[in-house]
């Protein structure tokens, strides 16, 4: 026997409720946050303030009976680890757009950064690099390979139009 | 110092390249840069000390720990420690564990930290994912995709010894067993099923399998797209893979779970270099491919001595309409000899497969009704789907869409919502409809009162309601809003209408007049703006019996402040009748009550007196039974037959109908419907009355100034009551 999540109910502009059934105690996984809610609880209800007006958090409820949310299982994330260096002062992640991390040289050996999937978009292949600077400003760019980020994708933001003549319902973005 | 490069760590794995920028693993010269398992160190860490290498043995945890300020230990994957190792400043050392195919080299950089050694290494090991052992992320095709790399084994002996009987073969990924039960035909899709339970559970939900006769000789090597734990789906696509042909498998067959590659070596050039591919689709010439998964019949590639290379090609090959995947794994064993020990290492790779077809956007329509997620989708799009609805015959209907999205993995969102658009009959969009009430609820209150509650979410309506609509029927169908006329109340009388404590929303609580036992009644509450006479569209009808017999006379407080005398023993007052009914039981009238006694014990007390209004009290140790009775009256003088000072029947004509006992406290009738008024007058000046199908008990009324009545007991055993009943305190 499975936990048994019912369709959210909204209860105010951005705000939705859920219920379920099960057997407890319940885990509950937020997909927009990538994160546990409760890992365990008795509850049966839960009210989620939403990212989006009219669509609610995704989210997976498991009761007792069952193993790992799918975010779990599919975590979304990739750690990037590199050896600090003699006479670099700073290092910088960027994702070929952005910089993402500065991490200053502490003489701790090795440092990382963990890269969390862009959980808005649906390209899974992250670009990394890593380029090190020294005291002078001079610096060194290394180019890692393009890593694949697994995670559960969510549903873009939509909304829906109705054209009478055909009398077609089509999903759109917001 | 334990010797850098030497023992295990005696073969050394490199990549190859080629050209001045470099170009990798396409074969070429050998690279400076070792082919080494990923590894992360932890948050705790021992600053000066750098990790070289480290076996291929090692595939999840590893230990490597300060003995002192300048000593290292290490534990391997499901090792054990080894000896501290002496690690001196820039020292390249290698410290194995008691183990020595489990190791790992490290160098101690005091350019970098001149600390003491101290601390240590919680080492997790993970393989490679889309290197040269696993290869580039594949998609899904309709065609065979192949994929070639090579990687250089170099003895980089740290002592000048030869490294001999260098073996490398295919690694396994799951546990052999025999076809047994099923096997593939001569060609096409087909399953292989073994005999033993749970046989395949530990196979990869998706890949190769290696099919060997009982001889033993390789028959064929097959792509499976999907298992259980005793079956493989082979498609027809995944027939004679790896340079094998399809075959008809026999039971006495045995199957191993591989990954989808072969191997080759190719010794080295007078310069050290092999060949070099244009691409990693471009095969490499001259090679024989191996895929034995033993080192006895894998490549037998001889001895390398020292600063000697030899290229390891790998041949990846992905079939037609392969199945995605997020894992695959790729693995090549190795052993080696030096100074006469035998040594092994692992070469792990992964890599992914997705299928851009399953890519999609996936719609669900509900008319009327929430979407339902478990049936397949009505309408699917790489994008933005679309689904052609039919308009409801009349009225209008809510459309809800509901949609996920499934990524080129196959991996589905949690999306459980819905957005929703509203159609009349016409085809024509119309606006959404002011915002049913949610939490609908019916209870059973005292003397067959019945409370309505519900909420109503004002801040969802862009115009929102003004008005509660309780449409409502008592005679066991639906209500019906298109023709019954509602109970309004305003969302701002405050009588029935509280705004919520817990969020914005109004909340109602309505009490019905008071209802006949066993009445059927049946609720829809609606929402309406009297402005613009819109009204929410809800149909759905809260039930509810009225019962308020045994469980629902429970004592109400407010009733005991009414209370202006003790209701046991006698009142003092103007007495209009008394008469003994015998056995000690008698009645007595005043001006606005009625009490039943047996002894000095009040039975039954009926009152009238507040607000015209009247109640009627029970002993609080008074419990009520269903039980119908209907034996013939031994005395019909009364008809209230007292036949001990315990036990008295309430006849309807010359028949026991009703029973009160006081040895265990119990009233019986075959029904009861307290409270539920009775709406004959009986114009009698005596405390009962009756003919053959009902008895009533009367009283007094002040304000009528005449009998009434305030007890019926019908034939069918039905007792009703004027007044709720109350039961009292003492």
């Amino acid at each position: 026997m499975s936990a048994t999540l019912q369709t959210p109910v909204k209860i105010g502009p951005y705000l939705f409720r859920y219920e379920w059934t099960g057997t407890p105690p319940f885990r509950v996984f937020d997909y927009d946050r990538y994160q546990y809610i409760y890992t365990d609880t008795d509850l049966t209800r839960l009210e989620i303030a939403s990212r989006y007006e009219n669509q609610p958090t995704p989210i997976q409820v498991l009761d007792s009976t069952e193993g790992n949310p799918d975010g779990v299982t599919y975590p979304g994330i990739a750690r990037v680890q590199w050896r600090g260096q003699a006479h670099a002062s700073k290092y910088e992640v960027d994702n070929g757009l952005t910089i993402l991390n500065w991490t200053p040289e502490t003489g701790e050996g090795y440092y990382e950064y963990v890269f969390q999937h862009d959980l808005l978009s649906t390209i899974t292949d992250q670009l990394i690099s890593l380029t090190t600077y020294d005291s002078e400003g001079n610096t060194v760019n290394t180019q890692l390979p393009s890593t694949s980020l697994i995670s559960v994708p969510n549903m873009f933001n939509f909304n829906l139009s109705y054209d009478s003549g055909t009398t077609t319902i089509t999903v759109g973005a917001v | 110092m334990a010797i850098a490069y030497t023992k295990g760590d005696t073969l050394g794995i490199y990549r190859t390249a080629t050209g001045l920028t470099g170009t990798y693993n396409l074969g070429g010269r050998k690279d400076g840069r070792e082919i080494v398992p990923n590894f992360f160190v932890g948050p705790v860490q021992i600053p000066p000390i750098v990790i070289l290498s480290a076996s291929g043995n090692n595939t999840t945890e590893g230990y490597l720990a300060a003995k002192s300020a300048s000593t290292l230990s290490f534990i391997g994957t499901g090792g054990t420690e080894g000896s501290a190792v002496t690690c001196n400043a820039r020292d390249t050392v290698l410290v194995e564990d008691t183990d020595n195919d489990l190791w790992i080299r490290v160098y101690r950089d005091t350019d970098y930290s001149t600390a003491d050694l101290g601390g240590f290494f919680n080492l997790t090991f993970l393989p490679e994912i889309h290197g040269v052992i696993g290869g580039a992320i594949v998609t899904k095709s309709g065609s065979v995709q192949n994929h070639y790399g090579a990687v250089m084994l170099s003895n980089h002996s740290g002592l000048g010894e030869a490294c001999s009987s260098i073996k490398a073969w295919i690694g396994t990924l799951g546990t052999q067993r025999l076809s047994g039960t099923a096997q593939l035909g001569g060609a096409g899709g087909g399953t292989i099923t073994t005999a033993t339970a749970d046989g395949f559970a530990d196979w990869p939900a998706s890949g190769w399998c290696r099919i060997t006769t009982n001889a033993p000789a390789l028959r064929e090597i097959v792509y499976y797209s999907s298992r259980t734990s005793t079956s493989l789906t082979v498609p027809a696509d995944g027939r004679g893979r790896l340079g094998t042909s399809a075959a008809a498998g026999a039971a006495t067959d045995s199957v191993d779970c591989v990954p989808g590659i072969r191997i080759g070596y190719e010794a080295m050039d007078s310069n050290g270099e092999i060949q070099a591919i244009a691409s990693a689709t471009t095969a490499p010439t001259g090679i024989t491919w191996d895929t034995d998964i033993t080192s006895a019949l894998g490549l037998s590639i001889g001895t390398l001595n020292p600063r000697e290379n030899v290229g390891l090609w790998i041949h990846r090959e992905i079939p037609a309409n392969v199945t995605a995947s997020i894992l695959m794994e790729n693995k090549i064993n190795l052993s080696y000899v030096v100074d006469g020990v035998t040594y092994t290492n692992v070469l792990r790779g992964n890599y992914r497969i997705k299928d851009t077809s399953l890519a999609l956007v996936k719609l669900w329509l509900g008319v009327d009704a929430d979407p339902d997620f478990t049936t397949a989708p009505d309408a699917t799009a790489a994008l933005f789907p679309s689904i052609v609805i039919t308009p409801p015959v009349s009225g209008i209907s809510e459309y809800r869409i509901g949609c996920k999205y499934t990524n080129e993995y196959g991996i589905t969102s949690h999306d459980t919502g819905y957005q929703s658009i509203w159609v009349n009959s016409s085809g024509a969009q119309v606006d959404a409809p002011i915002t049913s009430p949610v939490d609908v609820s019916l209870e059973n209150r005292q003397a067959g009162v019945a409370i309505l509650q519900a909420k109503y979410r004002k801040t969802l309506d862009s115009t929102p309601a003004d008005t509660w609509r309780i449409y409502y029927r008592t005679n066991g169908t639906d209500p019906d809003p298109a023709i019954d006329t509602p109970i309004e109340i305003l969302l701002t009388d405050s009588t029935y209408s509280f705004p919520s404590q817990f969020d914005n929303s109004m909340q109602l609580r309505y009490a019905f007049a008071t209802q006949a036992y066993n009445t059927d009644l049946r609720v829809i509450v609606r929402m309406y703006n009297s402005d613009t006479t819109d009204e929410s569209i809800n149909e759905t009808v809260t039930q509810l019996t009225i019962n308020t017999s045994t469980q629902s006379i429970s004592p109400i407080p407010q009733a005991f402040a009414m209370m202006k005398e003790s209701y046991s023993g006698q009142r003092i007052g103007t007495e209009l009748s008394t008469l003994d009914l015998g056995n000690s039981w008698r009645y007595r009238i005043f001006p606005d009550e009625f009490l039943l006694y047996t002894g000095s014990t009040v039975v039954m007390r009926s009152t009238i007196k507040e607000y015209a209004e009247g109640r009627i009290y029970v002993p609080a140790t008074f419990s009520f039974d269903n039980v119908a009775h209907s034996a013939a009256a031994v005395s019909t003088t009364y008809l209230i037959e007292a036949v001990s000072a315990n036990v008295a029947y309430i006849l309807v004509g010359s028949t026991r109908r009703a029973k009160i006992d006081l040895s265990t406290n119990v009233i019986e009738a075959a029904e009861f419907d307290w409270g539920a008024g009775i709406s004959e007058d009986i114009p009698v000046n005596a405390f009962a009355w009756g003919n053959s199908s009902a008895t009533y008990l009367l009283q007094y009324s002040p304000i009528r100034g005449r009998f009434v009545p305030w007890l019926k007991l019908t034939s069918g055993g039905v007792l009703s009551t004027m007044f709720p009943v109350t039961q009292r305190r003492s």
